[in-house]
Protein backbone atom coordinates (compact mmCIF):
# COMPACT_ATOMS: atom_id res chain seq x y z
CA UNK A 1 0.00 0.00 0.00
CA UNK A 2 1.72 3.43 -1.27
CA UNK A 3 2.22 5.75 1.43
CA UNK A 4 -0.64 8.33 0.80
CA UNK A 5 -3.33 5.33 1.04
CA UNK A 6 -1.73 4.28 4.04
CA UNK A 7 -1.97 7.81 5.64
CA UNK A 8 -5.67 7.62 4.65
CA UNK A 9 -6.14 4.13 6.08
CA UNK A 10 -4.62 5.01 9.57
CA UNK A 11 -6.93 8.38 9.88
CA UNK A 12 -9.86 6.76 9.25
CA UNK A 13 -9.39 4.04 11.84
CA UNK A 14 -8.49 6.68 14.24
CA UNK A 15 -11.18 8.59 13.36
CA UNK A 16 -14.42 6.25 12.88
CA UNK A 17 -15.85 3.20 14.51
CA UNK A 18 -15.93 -0.02 14.17
CA UNK A 19 -13.16 0.04 11.52
CA UNK A 20 -10.63 -2.99 10.72
CA UNK A 21 -7.34 -2.48 8.76
CA UNK A 22 -8.24 -5.52 6.28
CA UNK A 23 -11.75 -3.99 5.58
CA UNK A 24 -10.51 -1.22 4.20
CA UNK A 25 -8.60 -0.81 0.77
CA UNK A 26 -7.88 1.61 -2.19
CA UNK A 27 -11.28 0.21 -4.12
CA UNK A 28 -13.44 1.02 -0.56
CA UNK A 29 -16.61 3.00 -1.38
CA UNK A 30 -16.63 5.76 1.42
CA UNK A 31 -20.24 6.23 1.93
CA UNK A 32 -21.62 2.57 0.97
CA UNK A 33 -18.95 0.27 2.50
CA UNK A 34 -17.05 2.21 5.39
CA UNK A 35 -19.89 4.41 5.84
CA UNK A 36 -18.16 7.75 5.73
CA UNK A 37 -21.21 10.25 4.44
CA UNK A 38 -20.76 13.52 3.48
CA UNK A 39 -20.86 14.89 6.90
CA UNK A 40 -17.91 12.93 7.55
CA UNK A 41 -16.14 13.41 4.30
CA UNK A 42 -15.84 17.00 5.15
CA UNK A 43 -14.39 16.03 8.73
CA UNK A 44 -11.86 13.77 7.19
CA UNK A 45 -10.58 16.28 4.34
CA UNK A 46 -10.34 18.97 7.28
CA UNK A 47 -8.72 16.52 9.87
CA UNK A 48 -6.56 15.41 6.96
CA UNK A 49 -5.71 19.28 6.61
CA UNK A 50 -4.86 19.63 9.94
CA UNK A 51 -2.87 16.39 10.69
CA UNK A 52 -0.64 17.25 7.46
CA UNK A 53 -0.45 20.66 7.72
CA UNK A 54 -1.77 21.10 3.68
CA UNK A 55 -4.29 22.74 2.08
CA UNK A 56 -7.00 21.28 -0.52
CA UNK A 57 -7.81 23.63 -2.90
CA UNK A 58 -11.16 23.78 -3.44
CA UNK A 59 -10.99 22.82 -6.93
CA UNK A 60 -10.28 19.41 -5.42
CA UNK A 61 -13.01 19.58 -3.00
CA UNK A 62 -15.75 17.54 -5.69
CA UNK A 63 -17.64 14.88 -3.64
CA UNK A 64 -18.56 13.54 -6.83
CA UNK A 65 -14.88 12.41 -7.60
CA UNK A 66 -14.46 11.46 -3.83
CA UNK A 67 -16.20 7.94 -3.81
CA UNK A 68 -13.38 5.98 -3.09
CA UNK A 69 -10.49 5.41 -0.62
CA UNK A 70 -8.26 5.58 -3.55
CA UNK A 71 -9.81 8.85 -4.48
CA UNK A 72 -8.80 10.92 -1.42
CA UNK A 73 -5.13 8.78 -1.24
CA UNK A 74 -4.83 9.99 -4.81
CA UNK A 75 -5.78 13.71 -3.82
CA UNK A 76 -3.30 13.42 -1.07
CA UNK A 77 -0.03 12.54 -3.66
CA UNK A 78 -1.27 15.47 -5.57
CA UNK A 79 -0.54 17.42 -2.55
CA UNK A 80 2.57 15.39 -1.11
CA UNK A 81 4.51 15.85 -4.58
CA UNK A 82 3.79 19.55 -4.32
CA UNK A 83 4.92 20.14 -0.91
CA UNK B 1 -41.24 45.08 -0.92
CA UNK B 2 -42.22 46.95 -3.37
CA UNK B 3 -40.51 50.41 -2.24
CA UNK B 4 -37.06 48.54 -2.82
CA UNK B 5 -37.26 49.02 -6.54
CA UNK B 6 -34.59 48.34 -7.75
CA UNK B 7 -32.24 46.84 -5.40
CA UNK B 8 -31.32 43.56 -5.85
CA UNK B 9 -32.91 40.22 -4.34
CA UNK B 10 -32.19 37.12 -5.03
CA UNK B 11 -29.46 35.05 -6.65
CA UNK B 12 -30.33 33.29 -9.18
CA UNK B 13 -28.40 29.96 -10.26
CA UNK B 14 -26.70 31.85 -12.72
CA UNK B 15 -24.78 33.87 -10.35
CA UNK B 16 -27.02 36.91 -11.74
CA UNK B 17 -29.61 39.17 -9.36
CA UNK B 18 -33.11 39.55 -9.66
CA UNK B 19 -34.17 43.03 -8.60
CA UNK B 20 -37.12 43.41 -6.09
CA UNK B 21 -38.98 45.08 -8.94
CA UNK B 22 -38.49 42.22 -11.00
CA UNK B 23 -39.05 39.47 -7.95
CA UNK B 24 -42.63 40.74 -7.59
CA UNK B 25 -43.72 40.97 -10.57
CA UNK B 26 -42.09 37.04 -10.98
CA UNK B 27 -43.89 35.84 -7.46
CA UNK B 28 -47.33 38.16 -8.48
CA UNK B 29 -47.04 35.85 -12.69
CA UNK B 30 -46.22 32.45 -10.67
CA UNK B 31 -49.14 33.27 -8.21
CA UNK B 32 -51.41 33.78 -10.78
CA UNK B 33 -50.72 30.91 -12.62
CA UNK B 34 -51.69 28.95 -9.38
CA UNK B 35 -54.73 30.71 -8.87
CA UNK B 36 -56.12 29.70 -12.55
CA UNK B 37 -54.39 26.08 -11.78
CA UNK B 38 -56.06 25.34 -8.22
CA UNK B 39 -59.90 26.57 -7.86
CA UNK B 40 -61.31 27.31 -4.84
CA UNK B 41 -60.61 28.24 -1.37
CA UNK B 42 -56.65 27.58 0.20
CA UNK B 43 -54.68 24.61 -0.62
CA UNK B 44 -51.87 23.20 0.67
CA UNK B 45 -49.10 23.08 -2.28
CA UNK B 46 -45.73 20.84 -1.88
CA UNK B 47 -42.56 22.33 -3.09
CA UNK B 48 -39.31 20.88 -3.51
CA UNK B 49 -36.90 22.22 -6.18
CA UNK B 50 -33.22 21.79 -7.05
CA UNK B 51 -32.38 24.49 -6.18
CA UNK B 52 -33.41 27.22 -3.40
CA UNK B 53 -33.85 29.82 -6.08
CA UNK B 54 -36.73 28.21 -7.49
CA UNK B 55 -37.21 26.94 -4.20
CA UNK B 56 -37.81 30.34 -3.01
CA UNK B 57 -40.00 32.04 -6.36
CA UNK B 58 -42.72 28.96 -5.67
CA UNK B 59 -43.13 29.39 -1.63
CA UNK B 60 -43.58 33.23 -2.23
CA UNK B 61 -45.89 32.41 -5.06
CA UNK B 62 -47.55 30.07 -3.21
CA UNK B 63 -48.06 32.32 -0.33
CA UNK B 64 -48.88 35.01 -2.58
CA UNK B 65 -52.19 33.24 -4.02
CA UNK B 66 -53.25 32.65 -0.54
CA UNK B 67 -52.36 28.72 -0.43
CA UNK B 68 -50.18 26.84 2.70
CA UNK B 69 -46.35 25.42 1.91
CA UNK B 70 -45.49 22.40 2.57
CA UNK B 71 -41.45 22.87 1.47
CA UNK B 72 -39.55 19.50 0.90
CA UNK B 73 -35.75 18.96 -0.09
CA UNK B 74 -34.85 15.80 -2.32
CA UNK B 75 -31.91 15.50 0.41
CA UNK B 76 -34.79 14.55 3.12
CA UNK B 77 -34.77 10.85 0.66
CA UNK B 78 -37.15 9.43 -0.83
CA UNK B 79 -39.20 7.24 2.00
CA UNK B 80 -39.11 10.64 4.39
CA UNK B 81 -40.68 12.82 1.38
CA UNK B 82 -43.07 10.21 0.46
CA UNK B 83 -44.06 10.25 4.51
CA UNK B 84 -44.66 14.09 4.35
CA UNK B 85 -46.37 13.77 0.76
CA UNK B 86 -48.54 11.29 2.09
CA UNK B 87 -49.11 12.70 5.64
CA UNK B 88 -49.88 16.04 4.34
CA UNK B 89 -51.76 15.07 1.05
CA UNK B 90 -51.41 18.35 -1.08
CA UNK B 91 -53.21 19.58 -3.47
CA UNK B 92 -50.33 20.03 -5.59
CA UNK B 93 -46.40 19.04 -5.90
CA UNK B 94 -44.10 21.96 -7.80
CA UNK B 95 -41.03 20.05 -8.22
CA UNK B 96 -38.35 19.61 -10.96
CA UNK B 97 -37.23 16.72 -10.02
CA UNK B 98 -38.70 13.03 -11.34
CA UNK B 99 -41.12 11.39 -8.47
CA UNK B 100 -43.45 9.41 -11.14
CA UNK B 101 -41.72 6.16 -9.20
CA UNK B 102 -42.59 7.68 -5.87
CA UNK B 103 -46.23 5.55 -5.45
CA UNK B 104 -47.82 8.02 -3.67
CA UNK B 105 -51.21 10.42 -4.72
CA UNK B 106 -52.05 13.60 -4.39
CA UNK B 107 -55.21 14.11 -2.90
CA UNK B 108 -57.17 16.46 -5.33
CA UNK B 109 -60.12 16.25 -3.39
CA UNK B 110 -61.18 19.07 -1.09
CA UNK B 111 -59.99 19.13 2.12
CA UNK B 112 -60.89 21.66 4.85
CA UNK B 113 -57.88 23.19 6.36
CA UNK B 114 -57.53 23.83 9.88
CA UNK B 115 -57.00 27.44 9.72
CA UNK B 116 -57.48 29.97 7.28
CA UNK B 117 -54.32 31.46 8.51
CA UNK B 118 -52.11 28.52 7.83
CA UNK B 119 -49.26 29.42 6.36
CA UNK B 120 -46.24 26.79 6.38
CA UNK B 121 -46.43 23.27 7.39
CA UNK B 122 -43.00 22.39 8.51
CA UNK B 123 -41.80 18.90 8.68
CA UNK B 124 -39.89 18.14 12.00
CA UNK B 125 -38.87 15.34 13.86
CA UNK B 126 -40.83 14.19 17.05
CA UNK B 127 -39.67 12.49 19.90
CA UNK B 128 -39.92 9.41 18.19
CA UNK B 129 -38.30 10.06 15.19
CA UNK B 130 -41.14 10.08 12.96
CA UNK B 131 -41.76 13.44 11.12
CA UNK B 132 -44.74 16.25 12.44
CA UNK B 133 -46.23 18.75 10.47
CA UNK B 134 -45.67 21.73 12.60
CA UNK B 135 -48.49 24.06 11.39
CA UNK B 136 -47.43 28.19 11.56
CA UNK B 137 -49.46 30.85 10.90
CA UNK B 138 -49.05 33.66 8.88
CA UNK B 139 -49.34 35.34 11.95
CA UNK B 140 -46.77 32.80 13.44
CA UNK B 141 -44.26 34.01 10.95
CA UNK B 142 -44.84 37.77 10.84
CA UNK B 143 -44.40 38.30 14.86
CA UNK B 144 -41.11 36.29 14.80
CA UNK B 145 -39.91 38.62 12.00
CA UNK B 146 -40.47 41.26 14.05
CA UNK B 147 -38.51 39.70 16.87
CA UNK B 148 -35.72 38.94 14.53
CA UNK B 149 -35.46 42.64 13.38
CA UNK B 150 -35.73 43.51 17.18
CA UNK B 151 -31.61 42.20 17.16
CA UNK B 152 -30.03 40.83 13.60
CA UNK B 153 -31.03 44.03 11.80
CA UNK B 154 -30.12 43.59 8.67
CA UNK B 155 -30.54 46.30 6.27
CA UNK B 156 -30.15 47.03 2.04
CA UNK B 157 -26.37 47.23 2.44
CA UNK B 158 -26.52 43.63 3.47
CA UNK B 159 -25.96 40.52 1.25
CA UNK B 160 -27.14 37.55 3.20
CA UNK B 161 -25.68 33.97 2.57
CA UNK B 162 -28.62 31.27 2.84
CA UNK B 163 -26.71 27.91 3.02
CA UNK B 164 -29.46 25.36 4.52
CA UNK B 165 -32.11 24.19 2.65
CA UNK B 166 -35.46 26.46 2.83
CA UNK B 167 -37.48 23.74 4.61
CA UNK B 168 -35.54 24.45 7.69
CA UNK B 169 -37.89 26.65 9.56
CA UNK B 170 -34.71 29.11 10.68
CA UNK B 171 -34.11 29.92 6.67
CA UNK B 172 -37.48 29.99 5.83
CA UNK B 173 -38.29 32.56 8.67
CA UNK B 174 -34.68 33.54 10.09
CA UNK B 175 -33.56 34.18 6.49
CA UNK B 176 -35.00 34.16 3.53
CA UNK B 177 -38.13 36.05 4.72
CA UNK B 178 -36.53 38.27 7.14
CA UNK B 179 -33.83 39.92 4.81
CA UNK B 180 -36.70 40.44 2.15
CA UNK B 181 -38.31 42.32 4.82
CA UNK B 182 -35.24 44.51 5.10
CA UNK B 183 -34.18 45.40 1.31
CA UNK B 184 -31.00 42.68 1.90
CA UNK B 185 -29.79 40.93 -1.26
CA UNK B 186 -29.87 37.25 -0.66
CA UNK B 187 -27.28 34.50 -1.93
CA UNK B 188 -28.07 31.06 -1.91
CA UNK B 189 -25.23 28.34 -1.50
CA UNK B 190 -26.35 25.31 -3.44
CA UNK B 191 -22.79 22.95 -3.04
CA UNK B 192 -21.34 20.51 -1.40
CA UNK B 193 -20.54 21.99 2.71
CA UNK B 194 -17.11 21.93 2.51
CA UNK B 195 -15.94 24.74 4.86
CA UNK B 196 -13.40 25.45 2.04
CA UNK B 197 -15.63 25.94 -0.52
CA UNK B 198 -17.97 28.32 1.55
CA UNK B 199 -15.31 30.43 2.75
CA UNK B 200 -14.65 30.96 -1.16
CA UNK B 201 -18.10 31.96 -1.80
CA UNK B 202 -18.29 34.29 0.75
CA UNK B 203 -14.89 35.63 -0.50
CA UNK B 204 -16.12 36.31 -3.99
CA UNK B 205 -19.39 37.26 -3.55
CA UNK B 206 -18.75 40.11 -0.71
CA UNK B 207 -21.82 38.37 1.65
CA UNK B 208 -21.76 40.66 4.81
CA UNK B 209 -24.03 37.82 6.43
CA UNK B 210 -25.08 34.54 6.85
CA UNK B 211 -26.06 31.84 9.75
CA UNK B 212 -24.95 28.50 10.15
CA UNK B 213 -24.00 25.77 12.74
CA UNK B 214 -21.45 25.58 15.22
CA UNK B 215 -19.88 22.61 13.30
CA UNK B 216 -19.58 24.16 10.14
CA UNK B 217 -17.99 27.02 11.33
CA UNK B 218 -15.24 25.27 13.14
CA UNK B 219 -14.99 23.03 10.42
CA UNK B 220 -13.87 26.89 8.15
CA UNK B 221 -12.00 27.68 11.06
CA UNK B 222 -10.30 24.60 11.06
CA UNK B 223 -9.63 24.62 7.18
CA UNK B 224 -9.29 28.25 6.52
CA UNK B 225 -7.80 29.34 9.97
CA UNK B 226 -6.01 32.27 7.90
CA UNK B 227 -8.68 33.53 6.09
CA UNK B 228 -9.69 37.62 5.54
CA UNK B 229 -13.45 37.97 5.19
CA UNK B 230 -13.63 41.98 5.33
CA UNK B 231 -16.83 42.17 4.31
CA UNK B 232 -18.44 39.99 6.76
CA UNK B 233 -20.26 41.76 9.78
CA UNK B 234 -22.71 38.96 11.13
CA UNK B 235 -22.79 35.39 11.82
CA UNK B 236 -25.63 33.85 13.55
CA UNK B 237 -24.92 30.66 14.91
CA UNK B 238 -27.95 27.93 15.77
CA UNK B 239 -29.21 24.69 15.21
CA UNK B 240 -26.98 23.15 17.98
CA UNK B 241 -25.15 23.49 21.27
CA UNK B 242 -22.15 26.19 21.10
CA UNK B 243 -19.91 25.14 23.13
CA UNK B 244 -18.44 27.96 25.59
CA UNK B 245 -14.93 27.22 24.94
CA UNK B 246 -15.34 27.56 21.22
CA UNK B 247 -16.65 31.16 21.60
CA UNK B 248 -13.43 32.74 22.24
CA UNK B 249 -11.78 30.73 19.56
CA UNK B 250 -14.36 32.07 16.75
CA UNK B 251 -13.93 35.65 18.02
CA UNK B 252 -10.30 35.28 17.33
CA UNK B 253 -11.12 33.63 14.02
CA UNK B 254 -13.25 36.83 12.92
CA UNK B 255 -12.41 39.60 15.33
CA UNK B 256 -14.59 42.24 12.64
CA UNK B 257 -18.05 39.94 12.74
CA UNK B 258 -20.76 39.94 15.55
CA UNK B 259 -21.81 36.85 16.03
CA UNK B 260 -24.85 36.02 17.31
CA UNK B 261 -25.54 32.75 19.30
CA UNK B 262 -29.17 32.14 18.63
CA UNK B 263 -31.88 29.80 19.85
CA UNK B 264 -35.59 28.05 18.62
CA UNK B 265 -37.30 25.53 17.55
CA UNK B 266 -39.88 24.89 14.35
CA UNK B 267 -42.84 24.82 16.48
CA UNK B 268 -41.76 28.59 17.57
CA UNK B 269 -41.26 29.66 13.79
CA UNK B 270 -38.60 29.30 15.20
CA UNK B 271 -36.49 32.29 16.55
CA UNK B 272 -36.73 32.01 20.78
CA UNK B 273 -33.94 33.34 22.29
CA UNK B 274 -30.72 35.56 21.07
CA UNK B 275 -27.46 36.28 22.71
CA UNK B 276 -26.26 39.89 21.64
CA UNK B 277 -22.69 39.72 20.38
CA UNK B 278 -21.54 42.10 23.55
CA UNK B 279 -21.69 39.08 25.37
CA UNK B 280 -20.88 36.38 22.89
CA UNK B 281 -17.44 36.00 24.77
CA UNK B 282 -18.64 36.84 28.71
CA UNK B 283 -21.41 34.49 28.43
CA UNK B 284 -20.06 31.96 26.25
CA UNK B 285 -22.61 29.27 25.54
CA UNK B 286 -25.72 30.86 26.63
CA UNK B 287 -28.80 31.43 24.08
CA UNK B 288 -29.19 34.77 25.69
CA UNK B 289 -32.52 36.04 26.12
CA UNK B 290 -35.88 36.00 24.63
CA UNK B 291 -37.22 38.01 21.79
CA UNK B 292 -39.06 41.06 22.85
CA UNK B 293 -42.50 39.71 22.00
CA UNK B 294 -41.44 35.93 23.63
CA UNK B 295 -41.72 35.00 26.95
CA UNK B 296 -40.21 32.03 28.77
CA UNK B 297 -39.73 29.94 31.89
CA UNK B 298 -37.70 27.19 33.37
CA UNK B 299 -40.19 24.60 34.81
CA UNK B 300 -38.91 21.25 37.28
CA UNK B 301 -40.81 18.00 36.78
CA UNK B 302 -43.27 19.21 39.53
CA UNK B 303 -44.17 21.98 37.40
CA UNK B 304 -42.89 25.00 39.57
CA UNK B 305 -40.72 27.87 37.99
CA UNK B 306 -37.03 26.97 38.90
CA UNK B 307 -34.75 29.56 41.15
CA UNK B 308 -31.44 30.53 39.00
CA UNK B 309 -28.97 27.94 38.33
CA UNK B 310 -31.57 25.21 38.21
CA UNK B 311 -32.28 22.81 35.39
CA UNK B 312 -35.43 22.55 34.05
CA UNK B 313 -37.21 22.37 31.04
CA UNK B 314 -37.68 25.37 28.77
CA UNK B 315 -41.27 26.45 28.60
CA UNK B 316 -42.21 28.92 25.50
CA UNK B 317 -45.41 31.11 24.78
CA UNK B 318 -45.70 34.14 21.97
CA UNK B 319 -47.06 34.95 19.24
CA UNK B 320 -44.57 32.70 17.22
CA UNK B 321 -46.18 29.76 19.01
CA UNK B 322 -47.32 27.07 16.74
CA UNK B 323 -50.82 26.61 15.75
CA UNK B 324 -50.78 22.49 16.49
CA UNK B 325 -48.98 19.57 14.46
CA UNK B 326 -50.78 18.19 11.84
CA UNK B 327 -53.20 16.25 12.31
CA UNK B 328 -52.93 16.89 16.20
CA UNK B 329 -54.30 20.36 17.20
CA UNK B 330 -54.12 19.71 20.39
CA UNK B 331 -50.55 18.13 21.22
CA UNK B 332 -49.38 17.17 24.59
CA UNK B 333 -46.56 20.04 24.40
CA UNK B 334 -48.90 22.99 24.07
CA UNK B 335 -50.34 24.09 27.30
CA UNK B 336 -52.02 26.81 27.80
CA UNK B 337 -50.37 28.56 25.22
CA UNK B 338 -47.13 27.58 26.70
CA UNK B 339 -44.87 25.13 24.52
CA UNK B 340 -42.91 22.58 26.41
CA UNK B 341 -39.69 22.48 24.21
CA UNK B 342 -38.28 19.09 25.76
CA UNK B 343 -34.55 21.52 26.31
CA UNK B 344 -33.20 21.42 29.45
CA UNK B 345 -31.81 24.29 30.77
CA UNK B 346 -30.99 26.89 33.17
CA UNK B 347 -31.21 30.65 33.77
CA UNK B 348 -28.03 32.48 34.99
CA UNK B 349 -28.62 35.50 37.97
CA UNK B 350 -28.37 38.01 34.69
CA UNK B 351 -30.97 35.61 33.28
CA UNK B 352 -29.17 34.65 30.50
CA UNK B 353 -30.16 31.14 29.32
CA UNK B 354 -28.25 28.46 28.49
CA UNK B 355 -29.53 25.04 26.61
CA UNK B 356 -27.99 21.87 28.73
CA UNK B 357 -29.30 19.27 27.07
CA UNK B 358 -32.73 17.25 26.12
CA UNK B 359 -35.45 16.06 28.02
CA UNK B 360 -35.77 13.11 25.76
CA UNK B 361 -32.96 10.93 24.61
CA UNK B 362 -32.45 13.36 21.33
CA UNK B 363 -29.08 13.47 20.08
CA UNK B 364 -28.14 16.54 17.61
CA UNK B 365 -25.29 15.71 15.67
CA UNK B 366 -23.37 18.46 13.70
CA UNK B 367 -26.95 20.25 13.44
CA UNK B 368 -28.62 16.76 12.79
CA UNK B 369 -31.27 15.45 14.96
CA UNK B 370 -30.70 11.84 15.59
CA UNK B 371 -33.27 9.36 17.61
CA UNK B 372 -31.65 7.15 19.48
CA UNK B 373 -35.09 4.65 19.64
CA UNK B 374 -35.08 4.53 16.14
CA UNK B 375 -31.37 3.27 15.69
CA UNK B 376 -31.80 1.05 19.00
CA UNK B 377 -34.99 -0.77 16.65
CA UNK B 378 -33.25 -1.18 13.63
CA UNK B 379 -30.14 -2.86 15.58
CA UNK B 380 -32.75 -4.95 17.60
CA UNK B 381 -34.37 -6.56 14.84
CA UNK B 382 -30.43 -8.09 13.93
CA UNK B 383 -30.14 -11.51 15.48
CA UNK B 384 -26.70 -10.78 17.02
CA UNK B 385 -27.45 -7.85 19.01
CA UNK B 386 -29.62 -8.68 22.30
CA UNK B 387 -29.60 -5.58 23.95
CA UNK B 388 -28.30 -1.46 22.71
CA UNK B 389 -28.45 1.90 24.00
CA UNK B 390 -27.57 4.77 21.60
CA UNK B 391 -26.76 7.83 23.50
CA UNK B 392 -24.94 11.46 22.86
CA UNK B 393 -21.90 12.30 24.06
CA UNK B 394 -20.78 15.80 24.02
CA UNK B 395 -18.27 16.99 21.47
CA UNK B 396 -16.57 20.32 21.02
CA UNK B 397 -17.18 20.34 17.22
CA UNK B 398 -20.17 18.44 16.73
CA UNK B 399 -22.30 19.69 19.73
CA UNK B 400 -22.57 15.27 20.17
CA UNK B 401 -21.69 12.34 18.95
CA UNK B 402 -23.14 8.99 18.55
CA UNK B 403 -22.30 6.23 21.07
CA UNK B 404 -23.54 2.93 20.77
CA UNK B 405 -23.48 0.69 23.66
CA UNK B 406 -24.88 -3.47 22.10
CA UNK B 407 -24.52 -6.90 24.50
CA UNK B 408 -25.24 -9.99 22.18
CA UNK B 409 -24.15 -13.30 20.78
CA UNK B 410 -21.18 -14.24 22.40
CA UNK B 411 -17.92 -13.25 20.84
CA UNK B 412 -19.74 -9.98 19.44
CA UNK B 413 -17.22 -8.19 18.03
CA UNK B 414 -17.17 -3.63 17.90
CA UNK B 415 -15.95 -4.72 14.00
CA UNK B 416 -19.17 -6.89 13.34
CA UNK B 417 -21.28 -4.15 15.28
CA UNK B 418 -20.16 -0.99 12.54
CA UNK B 419 -20.80 -3.64 9.95
CA UNK B 420 -24.30 -4.03 11.24
CA UNK B 421 -24.71 -0.65 11.79
CA UNK B 422 -23.51 0.26 8.13
CA UNK B 423 -25.73 -2.38 6.55
CA UNK B 424 -29.13 -0.78 8.45
CA UNK B 425 -28.63 2.48 9.22
CA UNK B 426 -28.56 5.93 7.49
CA UNK B 427 -25.75 7.52 7.25
CA UNK B 428 -26.82 10.23 9.19
CA UNK B 429 -27.20 7.37 12.01
CA UNK B 430 -23.86 5.60 12.83
CA UNK B 431 -22.57 5.50 15.38
CA UNK B 432 -19.32 7.53 16.08
CA UNK B 433 -18.28 5.16 19.00
CA UNK B 434 -18.92 1.29 19.51
CA UNK B 435 -18.98 -0.31 22.75
CA UNK B 436 -19.45 -3.89 23.11
CA UNK B 437 -20.77 -5.83 26.46
CA UNK B 438 -21.03 -9.18 27.84
CA UNK B 439 -23.54 -10.42 29.77
CA UNK B 440 -26.07 -8.12 29.01
CA UNK B 441 -26.72 -4.54 29.96
CA UNK B 442 -27.29 -3.00 33.52
CA UNK B 443 -30.96 -2.95 34.81
CA UNK B 444 -32.35 -1.04 37.44
CA UNK B 445 -35.16 -2.50 39.77
CA UNK B 446 -37.97 -3.05 37.43
CA UNK B 447 -35.77 -4.29 34.58
CA UNK B 448 -35.23 -1.42 32.74
CA UNK B 449 -32.03 -0.08 31.25
CA UNK B 450 -30.56 2.22 32.88
CA UNK B 451 -28.75 5.30 30.52
CA UNK B 452 -27.23 7.30 32.70
CA UNK B 453 -24.76 4.43 34.51
CA UNK B 454 -23.98 2.79 30.65
CA UNK B 455 -22.69 6.04 30.75
CA UNK B 456 -20.83 6.05 33.83
CA UNK B 457 -19.60 3.08 33.90
CA UNK B 458 -18.27 2.14 30.03
CA UNK B 459 -17.22 5.50 29.34
CA UNK B 460 -15.59 6.54 32.60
Amino acid sequence: MDHATQTVVEFILERFAGLVPEEITKDSLLKDELGIDSLRIVELLVGLEEKLNITFDESDLNPDALVTVGDVSNLLQKYERVR
Amino acid sequence: MSHFGDLPALTQPDGTTVSYRNLISLVEKHAESLKSEIIGGPKRIAIMYNHPFQQAISILSALAAGHQVVPLTIHYGRERCRFILSDSRPEMLLSDHDVRDWEFTIDESTTEVPSKDLAFLLYTSGTTGRPKGVMLSHQNIISNLIGIESYFSLSEQDRLLIIRPLTHASALTGELLYALTQGACIDFYSGALFPAKIVSHLQATSCTALCLTPTLIYQMMRSRPKVKLPNLRKIAISGERLHSNMALQLQNYLPHVQFFNVYGLTEASPRVCYLHPDFFVSKAGSVGVPLPNVEVKIVSNSGDICPNGVIGELFVRGPNVMIGYWGEPSPRNLMDGWLCTGDLAYMDEDHFIYIVGRKDDMIIRGGVNVYPAEIEQVLLTHPLVHEVIVQGEPDPWYGQKICITVAGEPGLSEQEVAHICRMYLEPYQRPDRIFVVEGGLEKNAVGKTVRKRITDSIHG
